[in-house]
């Protein structure tokens, strides 16, 4: 399989001050985060708000620079490209917004947001233009009668298929969708989401694909990797996480979505306590000041993403290894 | 079902749009007991947060009450003046928002607010609403009740605010609260939090809850009794187990089916398509005649052009079509007609 996206120990940290003779401050947003993602994958971030998701989305995008680390698309070092070099490397990596209405220009047609992009990179010239328009529409199902709309006059799921339709445009390898469905009706999500598992197949695209519904997210991804405050705790294939979530985080995490049936209410172990802020980290792990498995060692030193069974990683100082575990037994 | 504590009855809301005033609420009658959560489920803009505020008798400019009645402890809510209905706010009902930000004054600490808000309606001093304060914060679990009292509402997280919300919406022991998506805004982890505590508070004060969601998680999680919206009216109303069982409204089995579920939690692999509702949710301005949900429904015939009206398929349950899906009512005592 060919890595579309790779990304190595990205880092971005925002620096505020503190009040007015209070220093300088730091958010760190993203801290380290390596992944890889593959042809025909749908990588899910998942975590909770203000862990990093977003950030991660924008700095693969390149529309903010990183602090420190490196990323690749397909194969090319993008991290410090600039200028014309940038926007041709750019066509390869383009964002589904979570809320379609705010990105879609409201004064241009459906036809002209879609071909907006392909005249930009002068990428398909006429008569090959008309049959891309078409066939674009067609992959969305947007019918010919909807061409001529604008953006005001379409649903909300319409107007994430128009959005999607901009970002197929160019043809891109990877397409990045933070919290594509968040924003629609649950009757429209569905829709969305078999079309994005339908894209993904015909047209052999790979997702990085940000949620915090963990459901959505063992519907449309095949590795599920979990930030906690900038860092990500664990990471392995879906069916590898779902089955068997390690990290304590993690675990609370799947154990806090709602029930799916009445009769499978009662008491769970939740979470005590609120998410740290990224401006003031606990010492060693991060997760420390939540976790109910802490002891003295975790506030003493971060622990390393480690792999813990085969392609299964996980950061924390109490999972054992799964060869070690069943050598003591 | 016990003597209901709130019953609303055929109630009608319209907004006011370029081409008049529109309606928005059709006809909708729910009644909650004491201490029984009643969920009120719907896609956006079917009127959810229209109803809550109608109750309260709090809608904005632009949004009226056309008819109906609103009783809550004899009294005809829809028929009181401001006067009246300012004190009986905080005193007998209650109401929790989305979004805590926009109902706490930013320029007050948490604790001067919750003070206020019990002594508006009882004669104590500010020690003793100040004791009260720390128990209702010590209830809700806000951790550090002192300082927190002295904190201002944007020093406060979300799950923390969405906290104090709660803990001033009891502050008087309402009979009704109406809470409209309290945990939408977020994480799950905070949610599950909130929601365990709203049940523990509603069996200890026994309040009556309208819990006002589109997620059917939540539902799943708190509600007794659920009512479906659909376009302003309420398509099935049921117990809660009969509705994630024998649910029978095209509508509401469509949406069953529709939504996601973690494999862990349904038993089973996981499904390599949903089964999507064809079609898009009408614009309030544009609601089909006859059944609203016709032009998406598998089952519509002719007859559905006629709207169907809210008939008992079984002891209290509801359904508004004309050909509802019953399969799974036959075998359920005094089920289907
Ligand atoms: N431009 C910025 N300047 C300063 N801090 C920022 C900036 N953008 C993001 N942050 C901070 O970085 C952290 C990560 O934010 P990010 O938006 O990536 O989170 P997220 O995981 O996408 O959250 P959500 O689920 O709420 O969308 C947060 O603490 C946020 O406040
Ligand atoms: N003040 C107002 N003036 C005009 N129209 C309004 C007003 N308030 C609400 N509406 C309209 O009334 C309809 C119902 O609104 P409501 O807020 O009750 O929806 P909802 O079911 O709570 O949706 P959501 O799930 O998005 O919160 C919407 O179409 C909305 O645009
Ligand atoms: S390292 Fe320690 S605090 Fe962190 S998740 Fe593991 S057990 Fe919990
Ligand atoms: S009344 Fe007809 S159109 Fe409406 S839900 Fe029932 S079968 Fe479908
Ligand atoms: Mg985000
Ligand atoms: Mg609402």
């Amino acid at each position: 399989m060919t890595t579309v996206l790779e990304v190595d120990r990205l880092t971005k940290h925002f620096t505020f001050r503190r009040g007015w003779f209070g220093g300088e401050g730091a958010v760190r947003a993203v801290d380290g985060v390596t992944f890889a993602l593959d042809q025909g994958e749908t990588l899910a971030l998942v975590g909770e708000s203000g862990c990093g998701k977003s950030t991660v989305a924008r700095l693969v995008l390149r529309l903010t620079d990183p602090t420190s680390g490196t990323i690749r698309l397909r194969g090319e070092d993008v991290t410090r490209m600039a200028g014309e070099e940038l926007r041709r490397a750019r066509r390869n990596v383009q964002l589904v917004f979570q809320d379609p209405f705010a990105s879609l220009n409201p004064r241009m047609t459906a036809r002209q947001i879609v071909a907006e992009p392909l005249i930009n990179y002068g990428a398909v010239a006429e008569p090959a233009f008309g049959r891309r328009i078409e066939t674009l529409f067609d992959c969305v199902g947007l019918a010919r009668h909807q061409w001529d709309r604008f953006p005001h006059e379409f649903s909300g799921g319409q107007r994430q298929r128009l959005g999607i339709a901009r970002a197929l445009a160019l043809n891109p390898a990877v397409l990045v969708a933070d919290e594509p469905v968040a924003a629609l009706d649950v009757s429209i999500q569905a829709q969305i989401l078999n079309l994005m598992a339908d894209l993904k197949r015909d047209l052999g695209l790979a997702y990085l694909f940000i949620s915090h519904d963990l459901s959505v997210v063992e519907f449309i991804s095949t590795t599920v990797a979990v930030m906690y405050l900038g860092t990500i705790v664990e990471i392995a294939s879906r069916d590898a996480f779902f089955g068997n979530p390690r990290h304590p985080y993690a675990r609370a995490l799947l154990d806090s979505v709602p029930v799916t049936h009445p009769s499978r209410r009662g008491r769970r172990a939740l979470l005590q306590g609120e998410i740290p802020s990224a401006s003031a980290l606990p010492s060693g792990c991060r997760f420390r000041t939540r976790c109910p498995m802490a002891t003295a060692i975790c506030a003493e030193q971060p622990p390393p993403l480690e792999e813990k069974a085969r392609g299964h990683r996980v950061a924390c100082h109490h999972v054992e290894r799964k060869t070690s575990a069943a050598a003591v037994q | 079902m016990q003597q209901p504590v709130l019953s609303v009855e055929r109630l009608n809301v319209s907004v006011q749009t370029a081409d008049g005033w529109c309606p928005i609420v059709s006809d909708l009658s729910i009644e909650v007991a004491a201490s029984e959560t009643l969920c009120l489920v719907g896609e956006s803009g079917c009127g959810k947060s229209l109803t809550a505020l109608a109750i309260m008798r709090l809608l904005p400019r632009g949004a009226r009450i056309d008819s109906g009645r609103i009783l809550l402890g004899g009294a005809d809510l829809a028929a009181l003046d401001e006067p009246a209905l300012r004190d009986r706010r905080g005193r007998d009902l209650a109401m929790i928002f989305q979004e805590p930000m926009t109902s706490l004054n930013p320029v007050m600490t948490i604790g001067e607010q919750i003070t206020e808000g019990v002594q508006r309606h009882e004669r104590v001093s500010s020690a003793a609403a100040r004791t009260r304060a720390l128990e209702l914060f010590n209830r809700v679990r806000i951790p550090d009740p002192q300082r927190r009292l002295a904190a201002y509402p944007h020093q406060l997280s979300g799950g923390m605010r969405q906290r104090v919300m709660i803990a001033m919406a009891l502050a008087c022991r309402p009979k009704l609260l109406l809470a409209d998506e309290p945990t939408t805004a977020l994480d799950v982890t905070i949610q599950a939090q909130i929601l365990e505590m709203m049940a523990e508070l509603r069996a200890e004060i026994g309040t009556a809850v309208v819990f006002i969601t589109h997620d059917l998680g939540v539902v799943a999680e708190i509600a007794d009794r659920v009512a479906v919206l659909y376009a302003g009216k309420i398509v099935e109303q049921t117990d809660v187990v009969s509705l994630f069982d024998n649910s029978c409204h095209p509508y509401t089995r469509g949406l069953m089916r529709s939504i996601p579920r973690l494999s862990r939690q349904a038993g089973g692999a996981v499904v390599d398509r949903l089964t999507e509702i064809k079609g898009m949710v009408p614009a309030p301005t544009a609601v089909p005649t006859g059944c609203a949900f016709s032009p998406r429904c598998a089952s519509a015939t002719e007859q559905c052009a006629v709207e169907p009206f809210a008939e008992p398929l079984a002891p209290s349950h509801l359904v508004a079509c004309w050909h509802p899906e019953t399969a799974g009512l036959a075998a359920i005592p005094g089920g289907a007609r």
